[in-house]
């Protein structure tokens, strides 16, 4: 017969203990982790000081294991989406016209929509963020220019937003002309790094 | 006085403890975070692959991801990846060497060695390329940590092939904490990602309008199959943006009751498949919901594989269960909880003598375990079976005379077995009551 003897007693005691010493770090931890996960979207405008100190104190773990997200989904709401047009010229003075992202050339989808993030961060920025703007018109141009072999690029914001419902009953369609906008943003050239 | 004043206190306390501990703490087969390994592991593998396609332009210095640009946008130092340390020559055979790594992490070969290893190279992999990820980049991030953590290759793995080639005792590949911790830890993160997906939602006049869906549908960029005639319906659309922030909103809060589950999980996978047919990210609303996997107990896909493979397989045997009733014996041991007051529930169910022996073997072992280690495994053993309690009794008896106490009941398991969220099994209906004192 199976019996529960008296001297594992001890060892069960001790080993009951460490059990739950072991599940009262593993709580702190998961409750930490938690909180962190929680804070992450909070943090982002408008939020309170509350969350943004929260935020601080999580912040390194958060951006360490990529977990430092807002979740924010087509919020506030579905907007206009932005493209990059370029017009690159070569060593013997040929132009090419490309965009970003480009769904003809760029497959699988998922490279499309890689790019895409590109040109929508870019879109993203404020526009009395000057200097990280120039930061990132400069590395896009550089790239443009290594990838294609140009010698100069010239770069265009597109704005493309969604045409109304209104618009499509009157006849119009999603790529009518006077749902885009373009702002011109320089050429740029190897010297410009 | 005193003592009137702090002992509902502290039952209080003890009680909401034990809920924190069964709700974390119990251990879990790993079949669910298995399954999820298998599926999201293909797709880091598939992302992995398209990174590989344009593997300079996002990954070197001066590329996309260009680290002057990266350093400036983040002054606090640039997120931990291995890419920040990889010169340009070595790049393709260190992308390679990763894509082998997530192979044999979707094969499960190498435990949480391998599974460790995926994880740091999705999380390098997303730091580096910060500009270019979407939410697919950190959902894969999310699941890979939890399947870190996780014992996620003990099952469907070359890992539990060799085990079974080399004989290993099947006893050491039982229930996890660990197991259940990640898959809490997936529950309780898509709770937050579907609750501050909607809160951020209310900040948009769109979405209180009715127009998101329709701004959503006719964005020319992400759309991937020409939604426009839905202009005509446009009460459809309405409910549906309506719909989507409803569901978004209350999602943590039905996805754990029994009678909601169902719904909310369903109404989330119509969801993330429109997202993949009309805005072309597959990616993205597979992954999505490749999480709901976590949601599913692992003795429920085992029923369903069962009932899969009986049904293709085995008709006459398939009639002949379904013809009689299907009962279960649960089993309370009261002894354990005067050592450390928890109460453990087992369930045994069997069709057949041999598979209820072999049962209440696997059983007496873990309880020995249990007893020595005075840890919760929670062995369900899960079979088909017979209506015979006498057996049944006497076996109990024999494996574990050290209990004073026992409780058993007869449990008629003809009605869908339902998925609980705290064990993981609810069995619903009671046929009897037998009580043995020893």
């Amino acid at each position: 017969m199976l019996t529960t003897k008296e001297s594992e007693r001890p060892s069960i005691a001790g080993q009951t203990l460490r059990r739950t010493w072991t599940k009262l770090l593993l709580s702190i931890l998961i409750v930490f982790h938690v909180v962190a996960i929680f804070c992450a979207p909070a943090s982002v405008d408008p939020a309170s000081r509350l969350t943004r100190h929260v935020w601080t104190f999580c912040s390194s773990y958060l951006r360490a294991t990529n977990l430092n997200h807002g979740y924010h989904f087509f919020a506030p709401e579905p907007g206009s989406s932005t493209t990059l047009e370029y017009i690159g010229l070569d060593q013997e003075g040929n132009r090419s016209f490309g965009r970003i992202p480009d769904k003809s050339t760029m497959q699988p989808r998922l490279l499309y929509h890689r790019h895409f993030m590109l040109t929508e961060f870019l879109g993203s920025i404020p526009s009395e963020s000057g200097e990280t703007r120039r930061a990132v018109l400069q590395a896009y141009a550089q790239q443009l220019l290594k990838q294609n072999g140009f010698s100069s690029v010239e770069l265009k914001l597109v704005r493309h937003r969604p045409s109304s419902r209104q618009e499509i009953q009157l006849g119009s369609d999603l790529s009518a002309p006077e749902t885009f906008t373009y702002e011109p943003l320089g050429t740029f050239k190897w010297s410009e790094k | 006085m005193v003592r009137e004043v702090i002992a509902p206190i502290k039952n209080s306390l003890v009680s909401v403890w034990n809920r924190w501990d069964a709700f974390w703490f119990t251990p879990t087969d790993p079949l669910s975070m298995s399954i999820i390994r298998i599926l999201v592991g293909s797709m880091l593998l598939y992302s992995h692959l398209v990174w590989g396609t344009s593997l300079e332009a996002f990954f070197d210095d001066q590329g996309w991801n260009n680290r002057a640009l990266l350093t400036l946008l983040q002054p606090d130092g640039v997120s931990p990846s291995f890419w920040w340390y990889v010169p340009k020559p070595w790049m393709i055979s260190i992308h390679w060497l990763c894509n082998g790594i997530l192979v044999l992490f979707v094969l499960g070969l190498g435990g949480r060695f391998t599974a460790l290893l995926a994880w740091v190279i999705s999380v390098s992999y997303a730091n580096r390329s910060m500009l270019a990820n979407f939410g697919l980049d950190q959902m894969l991030c999310i699941f890979m940590l939890y399947l870190a953590i996780a014992p996620s290759t003990q099952k469907w793995s070359l890992d539990s092939l060799i085990r079974r080639k080399l004989r290993w005792n099947e006893t050491t590949i039982s229930k996890s904490v660990l197991a259940n911790v990640s898959m809490r830890l997936i529950q309780i993160h898509l709770c937050v990602i579907y609750l501050w997906a909607g809160l951020s939602k209310l900040q948009g006049e769109a979405w209180w309008n009715g127009d998101a869906m329709w701004l959503a549908l006719a964005n020319e960029e992400y759309q991937s199959l020409d939604m426009t005639w839905l202009v005509s319906f446009p009460r459809l659309m309405e409910f549906m943006t309506h719909t989507t922030v409803a569901w978004e909103l209350s999602f943590a809060a039905l996805v754990w009751p029994q009678a909601t589950r169902k719904i909310v999980l369903a109404l989330g996978i119509g969801m993330h498949l429109g997202i993949g047919l009309f805005l072309g990210m597959w990616t993205f609303g597979l992954i999505m919901i490749f999480a709901y996997v976590a949601f599913v107990p692992s003795a429920a896909i085992q029923a369903s594989l069962r009932w899969i493979r009986f049904g293709s397989q085995a008709k006459p045997t398939s009639t002949a269960i379904s013809s009689s009733p299907i009962l279960g014996l649960e089993y309370r041991d009261r002894s354990i909880r005067k050592v450390q007051d928890v109460m453990e529930t087992f369930v045994l169910i069997s069709d057949t003598r041999s598979t209820l022996a072999r049962a209440v073997s696997m059983l007496a072992n873990s309880h020995r375990e249990f007893v020595a280690a005075n840890s919760l495994p929670q062995a369900m053993i899960i079979a088909k079976l017979v209506r015979n309690p006498v057996v049944l009794q006497l076996q109990l008896e024999e494996f574990d005379p050290a209990c004073d106490w026992l409780e058993m009941r007869v449990i008629d398991l003809a009605q869908p077995i339902n998925a609980d969220s705290e064990n993981g099994f609810e069995l619903d209906h009671e046929r009897s009551l037998v009580s043995a004192i020893h």
